[in-house]
This record gives C-alpha cells, sequence and structure tokens, in this order.
C-alpha cells in the first residue's frame, strides 16, 4: 500500500488531483488500518503454526481413539466431524469393538489462507497421511476452524482421500499462502457451494437417476452409486438411501489447474428392510452387532432407519468451463438409529 | 515418446549428447523399466535400448504382464476362471480361483475390470529354469482406486510359457519397494543360501515363523507382539481383527478356530535397497462350530455361503489360501525385524459337516 500511495504523490500536482490525493490517502489509510484490503489482507497464522496446530489436535485425536476421551473430542472438533465421531466412537463402545491403536501422522500438509472477511470464523486446511501399527497409511483432508481470538482451532469436517492417487494440488503463493475463492455464487465457479451440495444430495439419494454428467466418475460417486446398486440387486436386504445438503462453506482452497476444493456435509437417512418377506421376514440383529452396526441393537425388526451425516472433499471447476464436479474425499458415519417390530 | 523422437531429430547434437552419456553409463541408477500407459505398443527409448542388457527381457516381460492382466480382467469380470487357465498356476491360480468361485456362488457383485495403468518389471538374468521375474502392476477403473499388485511370473522350461505363479495386493499409500537393479537392468534373485549369507533370515525361515505368529495368537486371547515381525496390518492387524471377531461370535454361540499350514509352493526373494522382499504362500484352516443352535440354510441359501447346500449343520470348514509379501532386512541390520507389507487371501475350499 505504501508503494501505490507514493505513486499517486509524485504524479499529480493540480489543486483538484492533491484533493483527490488526499482523499484516495485517508480511504485507503481507513481500508488499512481496518485491515480489509482485499489485495493482500494479512495472515491469520503461519503455515509452521497451523502444523503446530495440527501436530497438536492428532495428540488429542489419539487420545479420542485410545482412550473414547469424550472430553477431548469437544475441545478439537465441532459441528459435522463432532457428530460423526461422536456417534462412531458409541457404536463402537456398545458393539465392544476393541479400540485401535494409535494413529500418528507421518506426513502432514496444511493450506493457509490470508485473511478472509470478517476475520472470523478462520479456516485452514490439512492433509495428513496417518498410519498405525494395525492399519495401512491412510490420508485425510481436514479443515480446521477458529471462531473467534479466544477460541481453539476445531476440525469442522474431515474425509478420508482416495488411495494411492496423489492428494489435491493446492495453489500456494510465494509466501506460503493458499488463495480463496468465494464460492458464494457461481462467478467464480461452475457451481456455487449451495449448488454443488445439493448437486451430491441429489446424486447419492437412490430415489434419483443413477448419472449425472456434471458429476465425475470416481470411487466416491460413480463406484459407490454402482456398489450400492448392486447390492441391493444381489441381496434380499434392501437399503435405500435420501440425502439433504447439510452444512458447507462458502470459501473453497484454489488449486494449481484452477478449480477450487470445498469441504461440505451432507445430512441423509437410510432405510433397511427385507425385500420379500416370504424369504427374509424380519431384520435379526445377533448379539455381536456385527450386522448393522453398535447403534442398533440386538433384536428382531421389520425395518430399520439409520441418520446418517456424509462429508465431502470436492474439487470445483472454473466458471465457464465444462470440467466436471469431483469427489475427491468422502466419510461417512451412521449418527442414529431407529427401528419398526416386524 | 512421439515429442522426444521429433526434438531428437531436429537437433542431432543433442541427440549425440544423451546417447554419450547413455554410453557412459549416466543413467544406470534408474530403478526398473517403467512401462507407462502410452508406451505399450512400442519401445520405451533408443536411449533405453542402448543402454540396458535387459531391455529385450523387460520388454518381453511387460508385453507376458499385459496379457495377463487382460485375461485377468476378463476372468473376473465374468466370474469364471477359464480364461486364467493358460496365464496363473500354483499360489496364483488358487487366489484368483477363490475369488472367483466365492463371487460366482454367492452373487457378489462382479469385480471391476481394472486396467493397466503403470507396470514396473524385475527381471533377474535368464540363467536356469525355472525363470522368474517380478512385476508391480498398478490397474486403474473410472470407479474405483487405484491398486497395485505384486506378481511373480515363472517360466518352468524353455518351451513353456510364462504364468502368473504368484501375487499379493500391495499396501495402500505406500512406496513400492527399492528393488535394485544392476547396470545392465537386471534385478537380483537370491538363492536360499544367498538369503542366510546376505540377510537376517531366510524365505523358508520366514514363512514358518509368520505361521508360528498366526497359531500363537489362535491360542491366546489377546492379540500377540511379534518379536520377528513389526506389528503392520498384515500381521498385528491381522490376529486382532481376528481376536474381535472370535469375541463378537462367540456371543452368538459360534466357535472359530484356524490353524495354519504350509502351502509348499515354491517361494520367490529379489534383492532391495535395504534387504530383500519375500514372497510367501501359507494355508489355513478355519473351522466354525455353532455350538449353540446348528446353521441352517434354507432353501434360497440366504443365511450362509451359498457354497454351503440347503440343510442344518454342526460346522463349517473353510480352507483359505494367503499370499505375503515380506521385506527381510540385511545382516546387521538396526532394527532386524521383517516387515508384512502385503496380505491377500481367498477361501478355496467350503465344507460343511452335520
Amino acid at each position: 500500500m505504501s508503494v501505490w500511495r507514493f505513486r499517486f504523490s509524485l504524479r499529480d500536482t493540480s489543486v483538484l488531483s492533491t484533493v483527490s490525493l488526499g482523499l484516495i490517502i485517508v480511504v485507503a489509510t481507513v481500508l488499512c488500518i481496518g485491515g480489509s484490503t482485499s489485495r493482500q489482507p494479512p495472515p491469520a497464522l503461519s503455515p509452521v503454526a497451523a502444523i503446530a496446530i495440527v501436530r497438536s489436535y492428532a495428540n488429542g485425536w489419539a487420545r479420542v481413539v485410545s482412550e473414547r476421551d469424550f472430553t477431548v473430542l469437544n475441545q478439537i472438533q465441532s459441528g459435522a466431524a463432532l457428530a460423526t465421531t461422536s456417534a462412531e466412537l458409541k457404536a463402537k463402545e456398545s458393539a465392544g469393538e476393541p479400540r485401535p491403536e494409535v494413529p500418528r501422522p507421518r506426513e502432514v500438509a496444511v493450506a493457509v489462507p490470508r485473511l478472509e472477511l470478517p476475520p472470523f470464523p478462520a479456516h485452514f486446511l490439512a492433509i495428513v497421511t496417518w498410519s498405525s501399527r494395525e492399519t495401512d497409511p491412510y490420508r485425510e483432508v481436514l479443515e480446521f476452524e477458529q471462531v473467534s481470538r479466544r477460541t481453539p482451532w476445531r476440525v469442522w469436517a474431515t474425509a478420508r482421500l482416495i488411495d494411492n492417487i496423489p492428494p489435491p494440488p493446492v495453489a500456494i503463493d510465494a509466501d506460503g499462502y493458499a488463495a480463496l475463492v468465494d464460492a458464494r455464487d457461481a462467478e467464480n465457479l461452475r457451481f456455487s457451494a449451495r449448488a454443488s451440495a445439493k448437486l451430491l444430495g441429489a446424486y447419492f439419494d437412490d430415489h434419483h437417476a443413477p448419472d449425472d454428467p456434471a458429476i465425475a466418475p470416481g470411487p466416491f460417486s460413480t463406484g459407490l452409486r454402482k456398489q450400492r446398486m448392486a447390492a441391493n440387486q444381489n441381496f434380499q436386504i434392501q437399503q435405500v438411501r435420501q440425502y439433504q445438503p447439510g452444512a458447507f462453506r462458502t470459501a473453497a482452497y484454489r488449486l494449481s489447474d484452477g478449480s477450487a476444493l470445498l469441504l461440505l456435509a451432507l445430512n441423509g437417512s437410510r432405510q433397511v428392510y427385507p425385500l420379500d418377506r416370504q424369504v427374509v421376514s424380519a431384520i435379526i440383529q445377533r448379539p455381536g452387532q456385527q450386522g448393522f452396526g453398535g447403534l442398533v441393537p440386538p433384536g428382531t425388526y421389520g425395518s430399520i432407519t439409520l441418520q446418517m451425516t456424509m462429508m465431502l472433499a470436492v474439487t470445483i471447476p472454473p466458471a465457464h468451463s465444462t470440467r466436471q464436479l469431483r469427489v475427491v474425499a468422502r466419510q461417512e458415519q451412521d449418527t442414529r438409529a431407529t427401528t419398526s417390530p416386524p | 515418446m512421439q515429442p522426444w523422437r521429433s526434438r531428437t531429430g531436429r537437433h542431432p547434437l543433442w541427440a549425440t549428447l544423451v546417447l554419450a552419456l547413455a554410453a557412459a553409463g549416466c543413467f544406470h541408477s534408474e530403478p526398473a523399466a517403467k512401462l507407462g500407459k502410452d508406451q505399450r505398443s512400442e519401445q520405451p527409448s533408443v536411449v533405453a535400448q542402448s543402454r540396458l542388457t535387459a531391455q529385450p527381457l523387460l520388454d518381453e516381460a511387460a508385453g507376458v504382464v499385459r496379457a495377463y492382466w487382460q485375461a485377468r480382467g476378463l476372468a473376473f469380470s465374468i466370474r469364471e476362471a477359464a480364461p486364467l487357465r493358460d496365464h496363473e498356476d500354483g499360489a496364483a491360480a488358487s487366489l484368483s480361483g477363490g475369488v472367483i468361485e466365492d463371487a460366482h456362488a454367492n452373487g457378489n457383485p462382479p469385480s471391476q475390470n481394472l486396467t493397466l495403468s503403470e507396470i514396473h518389471v524385475y527381471v533377474p538374468r535368464p540363467e536356469r529354469f525355472p525363470r522368474v521375474f517380478l512385476a508391480a502392476v498398478t490397474a486403474t477403473d473410472p470407479d474405483t482406486s487405484p491398486e497395485i499388485y505384486l506378481v511373480v511370473f515363472t517360466k518352468g522350461a524353455r518351451q513353456a510359457p510364462w504364468k502368473a505363479s504368484w501375487w499379493v495386493k500391495y499396501a495402500n499409500n505406500t512406496p513400492l519397494p527399492s528393488i535394485v537393479v544392476d547396470q545392465d537392468g537386471f534385478a537380483t534373485q537370491l538363492a536360499p543360501s544367498q538369503q542366510r549369507r546376505v540377510l537376517v533370515t531366510d524365505a523358508v525361515t520366514v514363512e514358518r515363523r509368520l505361521r508360528d505368529y498366526l497359531t500363537q495368537a489362535e491360542e491366546t486371547d489377546t492379540p500377540p507382539r511379534s518379536g520377528f515381525f513389526t506389528d503392520t496390518a498384515d500381521t498385528y492387524g491381522t490376529v486382532k481383527a481376528n481376536e474381535a471377531f472370535k469375541k463378537q461370535s462367540a456371543q452368538n454361540g459360534v466357535a472359530v478356530g484356524q490353524s495354519l499350514k504350509d502351502a509348499r509352493l515354491p517361494g520367490f526373494a529379489c534383492l532391495t535397497r535395504d534387504g530383500a522382499l519375500f514372497a510367501v504362500t501359507i494355508r489355513a484352516d478355519k473351522l466354525v462350530g455353532f455350538l449353540a443352535s446348528p446353521l441352517v440354510q434354507d432353501a434360497n441359501q440366504i443365511q450362509a455361503d451359498r457354497r454351503i447346500p440347503p440343510g442344518s449343520y454342526r460346522a463349517v470348514l473353510y480352507r483359505y489360501l494367503a499370499t505375503y509379501a515380506i521385506q527381510v532386512p540385511r545382516t546387521g541390520s538396526t532394527d532386524p525385524r521383517a516387515v508384512a507389507v502385503a496380505s491377500s487371501w481367498s477361501v478355496t475350499a467350503v465344507t460343511a459337516r452335520t
């Protein structure tokens, strides 16, 4: 900003110009004091500080996983992530599943944007490769959020990336910061955040047509839909799902190919019932709760309805592009179960 | 490949320089012949041909892999083993046969016909028969995550065809083993005597120790830690999951136990930067006993595996075949433990007992 002001003072000599210059300087100064310039806003935190936050999260996550510590969970997660982890821990506890080995962050990468307007809630993105003594390494994308200066950073959404392909390449500027793309409307991107969530909600809904040309093929889109359809065609127990848009951000992370990465959540429900009651008369959940998970108590049921949350990371092509929306990471969890008698 | 060729055509000086560097051995650090999708129908490059004695054999090996993968894709997608008969034997045939039979019998959705996106081949010097080579194959499909397989191919005699004799699906998000190739492009297959000289142990011992570990896990209530193997998904992770399954089954009045057997199939050892990669195979018999009430397989065979005919049973015996890729360190390594980096298994036979 100082270079920009200096240029004007050298060029303008007339009274009118001087007055204009004065006004410009005042406006620019006010904008600078308010921290509200859109050209180069200051960073919320440094990438080094962000990595330290991720490491601290990993320590908390280790306690959550190994000790099922809900107090720590509430300190490190919020929103959709907290809802799904809480439900997952309760289901595992109920089914008597053994506690897993502590996952360790083998690799951590962060994409930290400059300060948004308003400055809070602030966000940054992390891609973590986790490994443990009992699982193959897996990669996760997590979005951290700080609601106010006085509150801790928490993860509001997290999803597992597709195996064996490189993570999405977030564009980082020369200073090491990520650029955000406004996803409130379709001015910058082919689909707004809201439209993307609506599109995906309809796409995963089993009542709708299986294909949508706007969505790219992949394991978490066409693959998932085909898998679910094949299961219903081959097995007596039917599972029919429907989804609505849940929480989503309206700022996406610019990727090096011009598209943008957005995290969003879908809320859904799934009805489970026998196809032909002459063949399978009822749904039986045995004492080990292996069949339908720890949220469904042992018993014999006519049908089961499970509420679910699906968190997705999607790449949205730029405006005027003909490229497709791509699901690059996904995590889905049953959060509540209701049963009906046979 | 095309742009490179046109560039060298326009700039003979550049091409000469590249060839001179190749002749001087400047490219010898490349680990293996990597043949991408676009290189399938042509030789890798002029440079590659001039620098690697192994190149014709690497090209032949890549051709064998492509033909095998085509047959495999067809067999898995139609759920019939017939297309694989001329392409597989040994552990590979049993493993694929089990997967296909299970899918066919139980109406599992057909496997995706994964197409090759990348092949790495590691060919030892052709000194005697049977000849062997190792391939690392990345296979993709628009609807699935890319999958990486290690496949051992064997040619029993001069007139015999190359066949896949062993395969394993490699661990996700894990770098491939760093297989050493010499300046001519050949990998080193380690005979048992060489294994004992260069490495902390040999393939026979690794196979036995693996069975011992899995047997020990059967006899304890908590998953044991192995002093011989590093804890990974394919050792500690597997026995921990088995323990949990046994406990949950017991709640339903079902007892599960397994005994491990020597598969009596040949192994394979290939020299890596840190030691060697072993391909081993074991067999397991899993006996499921229905203690509380018998297993009643209904007329529609909905209740249990459809390889079990309708009827009432007190026990079912599942015969498994499992392949393991195990990295073994060199003698004198600071961590002498073996690391299981991948495993695959399939049920090769199901027998129900009244």
